[in-house]
């Protein structure tokens, strides 16, 4: 498969044009027929819809990998950063104007490899970004090198005899270091992507969104788990909605959970420095 | 009035006895005075355990060099520090030693004064430090006590700054006391 | 006037241009700047962030910076070897911000208390691939502050990262100074050359003007990536060079310390040039013919000024606390006119007045030097 097709569901036959949301200037996307990264960014961009933003005050920042070039198709504005570090710039960006909305978009090597430390302390600060995690299972960009996410026995190019590491939760990683939303799907589940992002967006605080996504070219591929459509149902065999019964996440099998696993309104971070600000006015000597 | 210019004060003594403060202290009170300051320190776990040192120079012109190589006026208020930073001085400069050094270490050509005692008898021993500073100025003329007052006032605490100031008094007495000189 | 601490009159002179966000991670002997920082920022209604790490912490410059904010961070050799990264990407997204390092003993934890200028090379060349930057570095507590006015003013100004070496020395001495009014450049966002976001003079945050799209990947003047086509990417790189080398007298600043009749030159800078100072007082009443330049500006390296003084003296001398860094760049400048001699230390010492001087003698009246011979004398304790 060749990168640099269009992507069919960012410009789909039927339903609402999402054109405006668009930046054509930078179609085609550079994503393989077939990969869920495009279904992922459709469900951001008709979230940014549902939720009526300024697109003008709205910053899409990105990774570095396939994910991570999800920016650039966002027709709000789009920082492009470096490999893991799209949260650290997102802090800075949202510190310095808490007035605007900042929405990260990252793979999973992105998230938790290299960008692990950024990831923990965003969580841990409770900074009121939304984190879309593009788990693919695996690094794209650089041709299928297996990512902290990989589940043990899986092939890549770097583990042709099967992984030996164990792997990362993202959520359950999310959660143990504080983010006040964390949430699931895959993009067998559509709707929900579109839904999750939307709640992610408007809850105050951190909102980690990590959605289950497919990577034929490589993944796929590599462990003969065949083509986009056999890797939906791939997805919807690997997981399973959680129940109203609390989960046990160490009795998971290989299982993932998805859903809502925590929505909590903790006080956020722009908020609490908004308050030390206040607070120092008038008792601090500026001179 | 400097009796050198520029002149060079080396303050040393153990962690935690002020040293660093002291040096400030006549830092700011020597450009109240209308002199160029320059003031530097040892830095990091040096300053923090062992010995603690902390330098001063005083001159009417621009100062190039900002470190004193060798001090015309030297404290040393630990033993530590008076084995460590106890033998550089200047040709003609002054040493003063704290009596409780003399204890363990055979002290030569030396003031040697009982600040650390003053300090208690004025309140507390953590102002042996500005004891010291009265020594100072007692015997060098350097600054004057009003300056050193009034840098006394910005930077010590407040709940502090009495005992402060009688320190300064009594390191002054105890300097113009004739036994000690040539101790 | 005011007793103020090196790392004080950083901080104070970053507020003073307007600086209003600062992210950093804790080292010494650069932690002073983070703390006043973290003190005054919130009053001034400004933002203090202590990120993760170095990594983070220029991030989090840069993105302030597009949330349209002057903005700074502060560290010393361990970190500033972290935040390489992030100078490239500030280079290449043409984001104005400024990065002290105040630099330590190295390589790797090194000297941690102890002053160097070994991170003269790093500054310019620390980031992988060509790219603009500015360095500059300051010798005394009141220049200090000027030249972190001047770091933020020049950053603005060309929209390039700048970088101001500080020593641990000069970090944590205090001395008596008179701060000086001094003109404050404003961010330019007002769309001087057209709505281009790059390229431009104009410096659009997010929020303000087009949508921006900023990558650290090889871009156009709107942004979009050009990886293919690599002139393009070079178009913009060359420009931003071009920009400093054009207005390179307004970049460079200098001290001329009687070097205008000296027949013997010492080129320093930073800490160096304080004993080197003293040295020449010292030679000067002695009737010996010897002059300093004292340079501000690092990078770009201000070469015509050291060739035309390279044409009038007999030799130069370069003491520099590293085992020779800067003498690269100004030996290539100087080609040959006059002999250039090195002297060089690392082990956290400062040069003394006294070895200047007998550096110095030793080329005028030798025409060579030993160094070891010197640096030993002292280190043996004579
Ligand atoms: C510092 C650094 N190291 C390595 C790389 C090379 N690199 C680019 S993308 C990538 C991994 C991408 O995987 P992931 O984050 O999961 O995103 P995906 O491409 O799968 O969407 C790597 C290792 C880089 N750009 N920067
Ligand atoms: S993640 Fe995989 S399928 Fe998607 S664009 Fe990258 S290589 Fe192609």
């Amino acid at each position: 498969m060749e990168p640099g097709a269009w992507s069919p569901l960012l410009m789909p036959k039927k339903g609402k044009s999402l054109e405006r949301y668009l930046r054509m200037s930078q179609m085609p996307t550079l994503w393989c027929p077939g990969c869920g990264h495009g279904n992922i960014a459709r469900g951001m961009l008709q979230a940014f819809d549902e939720l009526h933003l300024n697109l003008d005050q709205t910053v899409v920042i990105g990774g570095i990998g396939c994910s991570g070039r999800t920016p650039f198709y966002s027709n709000t504005n789009a920082m492009h950063t470096t490999h893991g570090r799209a949260l650290a710039f997102g802090t800075g960006i949202k510190m310095a104007n808490p007035d605007l909305t900042v929405v990260a978009t990252m793979g999973d090597g992105d998230t938790a490899a290299i960008g692990g430390n950024h990831f923990i302390h965003s969580c841990r600060r409770n900074i009121d970004i939304t984190a879309i995690v593009f788990n693919n299972s695996i690094y794209g960009m650089t041709g299928g090198q297996f990512a902290p996410t990989t589940p043990q026995d899986k092939k890549s190019s770097t583990t042709v005899y099967g992984n030996i590491d164990e792997p990362f939760d993202i959520a359950e990683l999310a959660m143990a270091a504080g983010a006040s939303f964390v949430a699931r799907t895959t993009t067998f589940d559509f709707q929900d992507t579109t839904e999750l992002i939307k709640k992610g967006i408007q809850h105050h605080g951190f909102s980690v969104v990590e959605i289950i996504t497919q990577c034929p070219t490589y993944y796929g591929k590599i462990n003969k788990l065949g083509n986009a459509v056999d890797m939906l149902e791939y997805e919807k065999d690997m997981t399973f909605p959680e129940e109203d019964e609390p989960i046990d996440w160490k009795e998971l099998s290989g299982q993932m959970p998805l859903g809502i696993f925590r929505e909590e309104q903790r006080s956020e971070y722009t908020d609490r420095y908004r308050e030390l600000r206040e607070s120092q006015k008038s008792k601090t000597d500026v001179t | 009035m400097l009796p050198k210019d520029p002149y060079h004060v080396r303050l040393s003594g153990r962690g935690g006895q002020g040293i660093l403060l002291a040096g400030i202290l006549v830092a700011e009170a020597g450009m109240k005075e209308g002199y160029n300051v320059v003031q530097t320190q040892s830095y990091g776990p040096e300053a923090r355990l062992g010995a603690s040192r902390c330098e001063v120079i005083l001159s009417n012109n621009e100062i190039a060099f900002p470190e004193v190589e060798l001090p015309d006026f030297l404290l040393c208020l630990s033993r530590d520090a008076y084995v460590k930073h106890g033998r550089e001085l200047a040709d003609d400069g002054l040493r003063i030693v704290e009596q409780q050094v003399t204890r363990e270490e055979k002290v030569n050509d030396a003031l040697v004064i009982p600040m650390i005692e003053a300090a208690r008898e004025t309140g507390q021993e953590i102002v042996a430090n500005v004891v010291a500073l009265g020594v100072f100025i007692e015997l060098t003329g350097a600054i004057s006590e009003k300056y050193l007052r009034s840098a006394m006032e910005e930077r010590v605490k407040p709940n502090y700054l009495d005992m402060n100031l009688k320190a300064l008094q009594k390191g002054r007495e105890i300097a113009k006391k004739d036994e000690v000189k040539g101790g | 006037m005011r007793l103020i601490q090196g790392n004080e009159a950083c901080a104070l002179g970053a507020l003073e241009a307007g600086c209003r966000f600062y992210a950093g991670y804790p080292i010494t002997p650069a932690s002073e700047i983070m703390e006043w920082m973290a003190r005054k920022l919130p009053a001034l209604d400004g933002t203090f962030v202590q990120m993760e790490d170095e990594i983070a912490s220029l991030a989090a410059v840069i993105g302030a910076s597009w949330a349209g904010k002057k903005a700074m961070t502060a560290t010393s050799g361990p970190g500033f070897s972290l935040m390489q990264e992030h100078v490239g990407y500030a280079a290449m997204t043409e984001t104005p911000c400024v990065i002290v390092d105040s630099q330590r003993g190295g390589p790797s934890t090194g000297l941690p208390t102890l002053p160097s200028q070994g991170d003269v090379m790093q500054a310019r060349w620390g980031t992988h691939g060509d790219h603009a930057v500015i360095v500059l570095t300051a010798s005394s507590v009141l220049d200090t502050y000027v030249m972190t006015v001047k770091a933020f003013n020049l950053s603005e100004t060309y929209r390039v990262p700048v970088v101001l070496l500080l020593d641990a020395t000069i970090s944590h001495m205090r001395e008596n100074v008179e701060l000086p009014e001094l003109e404050i450049v404003e961010r330019i966002t007002e769309a001087e050359g057209g709505e281009d976001i790059f390229g431009n003079r104009a410096f659009f945050p997010f929020g303000v003007g087009p949508r921006k799209v900023v990558t650290g990947l090889a871009h156009d003047e709107k942004g979009k990536p050009e990886t293919s086509r690599g002139q393009v990417g070079e178009r913009l790189l060359k420009k931003a060079l071009d920009r400093l080398y054009v207005d390179r007298d307004h970049i460079v600043s200098y001290k001329n310390y009687q070097a205008g009749d000296a027949k013997w030159l010492i080129l320093s800078y930073g800490i160096t040039s304080r004993p080197a100072r003293a040295a020449v007082d010292k030679m000067r009443e002695e009737g010996e013919k010897v002059g300093l330049i004292d340079l501000q500006t690092l990078w770009p390296f201000p070469d015509e000024l050291v060739q035309s003084y390279s044409e009038k003296v007999e030799g130069i001398l370069m003491p520099e606390l590293n085992l020779g860094q800067l003498i690269m760049p100004a030996k290539a400048a100087i080609e040959g006119r006059a002999p250039v001699y090195p002297f060089n230390r690392a082990d956290g010492k400062l040069f003394t007045p006294a070895e200047i001087i007998e550096a110095m003698r030793e080329i005028m009246y030798n025409g060579k030097l030993d160094q070891t011979a010197i640096l030993e004398q002292r280190r043996n304790g004579k």
